[in-house]
């Protein structure tokens, strides 16, 4: 996460990049540049904390449940990590709403099949419906990058569409973050030393 | 041949129904009978009703943050009842330090980090369950 001045805004904004995400109860904007990923904002208005995560589904999940594949692991871990996040900073789960962004039809083949941005959407609307999390805004689909801008306290979103050939080092940093998903093990395990009278 | 009817069951409890629904799906590929509970104290019921004392009882997966009761609050009321020698892993989405060891000191067998996939699972549980 990068803090940047947003020249649009005309202030300061965190930036997530592909695997990041945020979140905040203060008046902080996260911004984050979209083309075949997904960004999945949390919020809460009853505490006003707000968050956003930015990913990518690696493999596709085909005719399965998403929750039956290693590629849906790594989707629900983006999730849990920022409704985590939300969670540490005041939020309650029963007043999350979530909004969905992204999910363009912008990389060049055959780095992601044709099939990615769609599975995407597919995933995180099928992700949020399972935990019942009402989706209550989404612009996805499309060919065309988006910044996305998330003022935290207020869930407030600002998107801007970008075509795709303007948003010049988009294609290497998502082939790149798709490329180091794929490559990418599980978590890890630590197995404490059994006490002694256990 | 398969060992299915020889393994012992897994007690998962997790507040998140997707999270829920993937361990189930690993264990239950894995062989093993799965119980699951969405809170702690909706786990230390069903423990209270689970036949024979917990001889049945393999393991217990257990996430951390869970609202009402955490993980490791709920790890400590499972050792006060006749489960306390059932061996319980805690799921944690990044390392924890101030939680891992209160789980520690709670009694905790071990901890995993998501996302892990189901060989990493299941032979997690292959090593504790008891």
């Amino acid at each position: 996460m990068n803090e940047v001045y947003d020249a649009n805004l005309m202030r300061r904004v965190l930036t997530l990049l592909p695997g990041e995400y945020g979140a905040s109860g203060e008046e902080q904007v996260f911004s984050t540049l979209l083309g075949s990923c997904i960004a999945v904002v949390i919020f809460d208005a009853t505490n006003r904390v707000g968050g956003m995560n930015h990913f990518m589904l690696p493999l596709a999940a085909r005719d399965r449940k998403f929750y039956q594949t290693e590629t849906g692991l790594y989707g629900m871990n983006a999730m849990e990590l920022v409704i985590n996040a939300v969670l540490k900073r005041g939020g309650e789960r029963r007043h999350f709403v979530a909004k969905m962004f992204g999910g363009g039809s912008v990389l060049r083949q055959p780095v992601v099949g044709s099939e990615v941005p769609a599975q995407n959407i597919r995933f995180a609307e099928e992700y949020l419906a399972a935990e019942g999390i009402p989706l209550v805004a989404r612009n996805v689909g499309g060919a065309f990058a988006r910044k996305v801008y998330l003022f935290a306290r207020s869930g407030r979103v600002l998107l801007r569409r970008i075509a795709a050939d303007r948003a010049t080092d988009l294609h290497e940093r998502e082939a790149a973050y798709l490329k180091a998903a794929r490559e990418r093990g599980g978590g890890g395990f630590t197995l404490f030393e059994r006490r002694s009278g256990e | 041949m398969t060992a299915t009817t020889t393994k012992k069951a897994v007690l998962i409890v997790d507040d998140s129904a997707t999270m829920r629904a993937s361990l189930e799906f690993m264990l239950r590929e894995g062989g093993y009978p799965v119980l699951v509970a969405e809170s702690g104290p909706k786990a230390l019921k069903l423990l209270e009703e689970f036949p024979a004392g917990g001889g049945g009882l393999g393991m217990i997966i257990t996430d951390v943050n869970m609202p009402e009761m955490d993980g490791i609050a709920f790890v400590r009321e499972v050792k006060h009842t006749t489960f306390r020698f059932t061996p319980i892993i805690v799921l944690t989405t990044e390392s924890e330090a101030e939680k891992k060891n209160r789980g520690r000191e709670a009694g905790v067998s071990g901890w995993m980090i998501k996302p892990f996939g189901p060989q990493e699972l299941l032979a997690v549980v292959a090593k504790l369950s008891s």
